[in-house]
């Protein structure tokens, strides 16, 4: 009884998790779409993000990257919050680069010169794009992982507990 | 008869300006006539300058900074030339051979950028 009220009562928190997680992950993908470059090539993931949004939804990205970045942070920070365990770390990670991200990008914005100065901050900003399409990446698979590990089909104990 | 041995002094003068002139002639062809030099700033998503000119069998170079937030390049798809591609805030001296005369369109490769509008016109005489 007691389990089946707790499940009652985590659905729409799990649900709201990864409706937060969907948000961040999805924005990250736009941004590490706006070009292509470096060691990680992202040109398929610009291809898509250029097909779904169009002309407008580049200048869209590129003209509003931090504050996107900062809707990136808040998702993930609201996917940690509802979130459990390993979820929970992926998320303020994420959150947390996020937010890094878009520091930089609004120092950018204000005076370039500064971030050029700072190779331990350009270089990053420079080749951002593949950082957020590979860490996007890792999440997501990390996220399908423990999705398919804590499944009760993928529990033996629990499928014959049903079965018995 | 010694004058006639060192020869006069307005002569003298006059050798060595015809050979001054001369000098300055070759090293000048050398290195400003025979080559052609031209900027360009790169940004979201135009090319300035974006109408350049060069001449035909003579090297250009192209001096490419990229004053945006995205990577960007320049590409000449109908003379196969193409600059390496250019990180926000760096600069790239950059040089072709154009192979024939023509006005040809130069654009930036990453995906979208083209259809956004960075493009422009190379004319080759």
């Amino acid at each position: 009884m007691t389990t089946r009220l707790l499940r009652a009562r985590s659905r729409p928190l799990a649900v709201g998790s990864a409706l937060a997680e969907a948000g961040s992950l999805g924005g990250l993908g736009a941004l590490a779409g706006v070009a292509c470059c470096g060691p990680f090539y992202v040109g398929w993931l610009a291809q898509i993000v250029f097909t779904a949004g169009g002309v407008a939804g580049l200048y869209f990205l590129v003209q509003y990257e931090a504050p996107l970045l900062l809707s990136v942070a808040a998702f993930c920070a609201l996917a940690g919050r509802f979130g459990a365990g390993p979820y929970r770390r992926i998320n303020w990670m994420l959150g947390g680069l996020a937010l890094i991200f878009a520091g930089v990008r609004t120092v950018w914005d204000l005076n370039y010169e500064v971030v050029m100065a700072v190779p331990l901050a350009y270089w990053p900003f420079a080749y951002r794009q593949p950082v957020f399409a590979t860490v996007g990446l890792l999440a997501l698979g990390f996220r399908l992982v423990l999705l398919v590990k804590h499944h009760p089909v993928c529990q033996p104990l629990l499928l014959r507990r049903y079965a018995g | 008869m010694r004058r006639e041995s060192e020869g006069s002094p307005t002569r003298w003068g006059w050798v060595w300006c015809t050979f001054a002139a001369a000098v300055v002639f070759v090293v000048g062809c050398q290195v400003g006539g025979g080559r052609d030099s031209m900027a360009i700033e790169m940004s979201e998503f135009k090319f300035q300058p974006n109408e350049i000119t060069a001449s035909t069998g003579q090297p250009a170079t192209l001096s490419l900074r990229n004053r945006g937030t995205v990577v960007h390049d320049f590409v000449v798809r109908e003379l196969d030339i193409a600059s390496p591609k250019i990180q926000p805030g760096q600069s790239v001296n950059f040089s072709f051979t154009p192979s024939r005369t023509g006005t040809f369109q130069f654009v930036c490769t990453e995906p979208g950028h083209e259809q956004a509008g960075m493009v422009g016109t190379l004319a080759v005489k």
